[in-house]
C-alpha cells in the first residue's frame, strides 16, 4: 500500500488535478454551476468547502448536490471528528493517485484496502446518504452527532416513489393495501 | 378537614389521565401534577426532524435538568447483567407520545399463570373482571382493530371474548403482510393484526385518521395516534387542574393510615404541599415504586420497587426474495402469535413476533455504506434492499422475581436534589429458556421467505414495558395492591401503572393499564 502524500505536498492544486480524474472540465464544473469554484480569491476556508464539494461529488455520483448542504456536511464532519480536513485531503490524492474514476471502484482498487481511508470515504457518503456526521447514540442525549439535513439525506431519493419519508404523509388512509405502482420491476 | 381536592392524581400520562378525566367528568375535584412541561406536537415534530438521532426516541423531547428523562446521563444505573434502560419521558402525556398505540387486552389465561401453567403469580383479578374496563379503555383512546381473530394464535375463533366490538374496524391490511401471510401461513404461522390506538379511515375523538406517516416512535406528527396529551387536556375541559413542573417527593401519612398530603417541588427547588382524600401514584412504573420508597408508604410487604418484569426481546432483519416493500402504512401492522399460549408456557416464557413495518432505508443504507458501497451501485442497492427488508422483533414472557428491583439511587440525585433510579435486573431463566426456540424460529421463517439473513439479534433488548414494580396480588404479604389497584397499607392510595401487573404475557400493558386506571376512578368516585 503506497503512502499517499498530503496535499500541500503536490505542485498541482487539488481541485484541477480531480477534475481531469473525474472527467470534468472547468467548463462542464461552471456548467453545473460550481463556478465560483475557480475563483483565485477565494479564502482557505472556502477552498476547502469547494474540495469538499468535489470529492462529495465524486462519491455519491450525484452531479446535482446542493452547495449550501455540502457546507453543512462538512461543518458536521469536521464538528465530529477534528482532523476531518485532513484526511479528506489525503482521501482525495488517494483517488488521483490511483486514478479512480467511478466511487462504485473504491472498495476494489487499492484504497479499498486502506481502512482509514475507506473509513473517511465511508464517513463523507454517509454525511450526504443519512444526513448527519458522528455516531448517534441510542440510549442517551450525550454523543458526537451532528445534524446535516433530514428530507435532503440521498438515502430517500430511491424510494421516493415507494415509501415515504418518516413523518410525511403520502396518499390516503389504507393506501398500503396496494403495492407501488412498481412492483413488477421492482 | 378542608382538602385542596377530592383527588390528587400525580403523573399525567395516559393511565393518570384516563383516571383524572373519569373522575373530574363525575363532579369530583382533581388536581394532576405533572413532573415536566406540555410543548406542542408540532415542535416535537421539528425536534425530530432537526435531530441526527432518529433512533433515539427520548430525544425529540425536553429532557430538563430538573425533570429528566430516563436517557439523561446518570439517570439510571444498571447493576445487574441486563442493562434496562426504558424510553420514560417527562412531560404531559408521558411516555405514550413514543409508543407506537400497540392496543392489546391479555389473554385470560395470562392472568391464570400459576394455576394453569404452574409458573410465576396468578392475577387477583380475572379477565371477566376487566373485560366491560377493556372495552371503556378501547373507546377512551380510539382502537382500532379485529375482533373475528384468535389473537392467542392458537387456530380458535375471537379470541379473547369481548362483549363490543372495536370502536373501529381495523386499516386494510397492507401489501407486504398479505404477502408474507400467503407464504408463511402455508407453513403453519398464525397472524393477527395489530390492534392500534388510532382511528383508520375516519376520525375520532378529534384525531385525524392515520394517513401512513410511518413515524409512530418517536412521534406521530399529525396526533392520529393516541397519547396521554388527549386526555391532559379531556381532564382539564372536564375541570381538572394541571400543574406541570411540579415533582411529588413525599407522600405523607396522616391518621388512621391514610395518605393525607403530597410535598412537590417546583422548577425553582421550592417546596409545595397539597391535600386530597384520595391520591392516585401514576408517575411511572419506576418513578412509582421510587416516590413510595423516599415516602416509606405502602410498603410493609417489602415488595415495592421489586418484581420488575419487561418484555425482554430478540430481533432478526432479513432480506427476502421479493419486494414486500416495509413502511407503507403504521409501523406496526402485524403480529406472528403461535407462542402467545400454550403448554409450553409450563417450560419456557411465551412470545410473540412483531413484523416491523418501518421505512428501511436507514438500515438499509447504513449497512451498504459500510460495506463500501458508493455511487450509482448505492443507489440501486438501497432500493432493491428496501424492497425486501424484514424486520421482525420478539416481545417474551417474563416472571416476577424480588430480586429485579428498582430503587432510589443511595448517593446520586438530580437537579431538584431527588434521587435518580438503580436498578438491578437479570434476564430470568423462564425466559432465556425460550431464547434458542425463537431464534430457531426466525431461521424457519426467513427460510419461509427464501430470505438472505442479515442481522440476528442474540442480546436482549429493551421493550420499555415496566410492569412488576408495585406487583399486585391477594396476599398483602407480598404484594403491593390489591385487586383494585389499592394500597394494601393505605385505604386512600391507589397506583395507576402497568407497574401493578403481576404476570406480564407478551402485549404492550398499556391498554390494560388504561383499563385498571379507568377502574380505579370508578371505585374512588364511589367513596369520595
Amino acid at each position: 500500500m503506497p503512502e499517499y502524500p498530503k496535499p500541500s505536498e503536490k505542485s498541482e492544486s487539488p481541485r484541477r488535478q480531480f477534475l481531469k480524474i473525474a472527467g470534468l472540465s472547468a467548463g462542464s464544473a461552471i456548467a453545473a454551476g460550481s463556478a465560483p469554484l475557480l475563483a483565485e480569491s477565494k479564502n482557505d476556508d472556502e477552498r476547502v468547502q469547494d474540495q469538499f464539494y468535489q470529492i462529495s461529488t465524486f462519491l455519491t455520483g450525484h452531479s446535482d448536490l446542493d452547495r449550501g448542504l455540502s457546507n453543512r456536511a462538512l461543518a458536521a464532519l469536521t464538528a465530529a471528528d477534528a482532523n476531518f480536513t485532513t484526511k479528506f485531503q489525503t482521501l482525495q490524492q488517494a483517488i488521483l493517485t490511483e486514478k479512480v474514476s467511478d466511487p462504485s471502484l473504491l472498495r476494489t482498487s487499492p484504497i479499498g484496502q486502506n481502512e482509514d481511508l475507506m473509513a473517511t470515504a465511508k464517513a463523507v457518503v454517509s454525511a450526504w446518504y443519512l444526513g448527519y456526521a458522528g455516531e448517534p447514540a441510542i440510549h442517551a442525549m450525550e454523543d458526537n452527532a451532528h445534524f446535516i439535513t433530514y428530507s435532503g439525506a440521498l438515502m430517500y431519493r430511491p424510494t421516493m416513489d415507494a415509501t415515504v419519508i418518516p413523518s410525511y404523509a403520502r396518499g390516503a388512509p389504507s393506501y398500503w393495501v396496494n403495492p407501488p405502482a412498481s412492483i413488477k420491476q421492482d | 378537614m378542608e382538602y385542596d381536592a377530592d383527588v390528587i392524581v400525580i403523573g399525567s400520562g395516559a393511565l393518570g389521565n384516563n383516571a383524572a378525566y373519569e373522575l373530574a367528568k363525575q363532579g369530583k375535584s382533581v388536581i394532576i401534577l405533572e413532573a415536566g412541561k406540555s410543548i406542542p406536537r408540532w415542535k416535537i415534530t421539528e425536534n425530530f426532524r432537526t435531530s441526527p438521532r432518529k433512533n433515539n426516541y427520548n430525544d425529540p423531547y425536553p429532557n430538563a435538568a430538573t425533570a429528566p428523562t430516563s436517557f439523561a446521563k446518570d439517570y439510571i444505573e444498571n447493576t445487574g447483567s441486563f442493562a434496562y434502560l426504558p424510553g420514560m419521558l417527562k412531560l404531559v402525556g408521558g411516555t405514550t407520545w413514543h409508543w407506537a398505540a400497540c392496543a392489546w387486552r391479555y389473554l385470560p389465561s395470562d392472568m391464570k399463570l400459576k394455576s394453569l401453567y404452574g409458573v410465576g403469580r396468578d392475577w387477583p383479578i380475572s379477565y371477566d373482571d376487566l373485560e366491560p374496563y377493556y372495552c371503556r379503555a378501547e373507546e377512551a383512546i380510539g382502537v382500532s382493530g379485529r375482533s373475528d381473530e384468535d389473537q392467542s394464535g392458537q387456530g380458535k375463533k375471537n379470541f379473547p371474548p369481548r362483549s363490543k366490538d372495536y370502536p373501529m374496524p381495523s386499516d386494510g391490511i397492507n401489501y407486504m403482510t398479505n404477502r408474507m401471510h400467503d407464504r408463511l401461513g402455508k407453513l403453519g404461522y398464525r397472524f393477527v393484526q395489530e390492534p392500534s390506538a388510532r382511528p383508520t379511515n375516519q376520525p375520532y375523538d378529534g384525531r385525524p385518521a392515520c394517513s401512513g406517516n410511518n413515524n409512530c416512535m418517536p412521534v406521530c406528527p399529525i396526533g392520529s395516534m393516541y397519547s396521554g396529551d388527549v386526555h391532559a387536556r379531556h381532564a382539564v375541559k372536564a375541570g381538572a387542574k394541571l400543574l406541570t413542573e411540579a415533582t411529588a417527593f413525599k407522600l405523607e401519612k396522616g391518621s388512621g393510615n391514610k395518605i393525607e398530603a403530597v410535598h412537590y417541588r417546583n422548577a425553582n427547588g421550592e417546596d409545595k404541599k397539597l391535600t386530597a382524600r384520595y391520591f392516585i401514584v401514576a408517575a411511572h412504573g419506576f418513578e412509582t415504586p421510587k416516590l413510595l420508597l423516599m415516602s416509606d408508604v405502602a410498603n410493609s410487604s417489602d415488595q415495592v420497587g421489586r418484581n420488575i418484569m419487561d418484555h425482554n426481546g430478540l430481533a432478526i432483519q432479513f432480506l427476502a426474495d421479493e419486494p414486500l416493500w416495509s413502511g407503507r402504512g403504521t409501523v406496526e401492522e402485524a403480529c406472528i402469535v403461535n407462542m402467545r399460549d400454550g403448554q409450553h408456557r409450563r417450560r419456557y416464557a411465551a412470545s410473540k413476533h412483531n413484523i416491523g413495518n418501518s421505512v428501511p432505508n436507514m438500515p438499509v443504507a447504513q449497512r451498504l455504506i459500510a460495506q463500501g458501497i458508493f455511487g450509482k451501485e448505492l443507489d440501486e442497492r438501497i432500493r432493491h434492499d428496501a424492497a425486501r427488508w424484514v424486520d421482525i422483533s420478539s416481545m417474551f414472557e417474563t416472571l416476577p422475581s424480588p430480586s429485579n428491583r428498582v430503587i432510589p439511587h443511595p448517593t446520586k440525585k438530580d437537579a431538584l436534589g431527588l434521587p435518580t433510579l438503580s436498578i438491578h435486573y437479570d434476564v430470568p431463566a423462564y425466559t432465556e429458556a425460550a431464547k434458542d426456540i425463537v431464534l430457531r424460529d426466525y431461521r424457519r421463517i426467513a427460510a419461509g421467505m427464501k430470505g438472505e439473513i442479515v442481522n440476528e439479534t442474540s442480546e436482549w433488548q429493551n421493550h420499555d414495558h415496566i410492569m412488576g414494580s408495585v406487583i399486585m396480588g391477594k396476599n398483602p404479604a407480598d404484594s403491593v395492591v390489591n385487586g383494585e389497584c389499592r394500597s394494601f397499607d393505605h385505604h386512600n392510595l391507589f397506583l395507576a401503572t402497568t407497574g401493578v401487573i403481576p404476570a406480564a404475557g407478551v402485549v404492550n400493558p398499556t391498554l390494560t393499564g388504561i383499563a385498571l386506571s379507568i377502574r380505579i376512578a370508578d371505585i374512588i368516585a364511589r367513596e369520595v
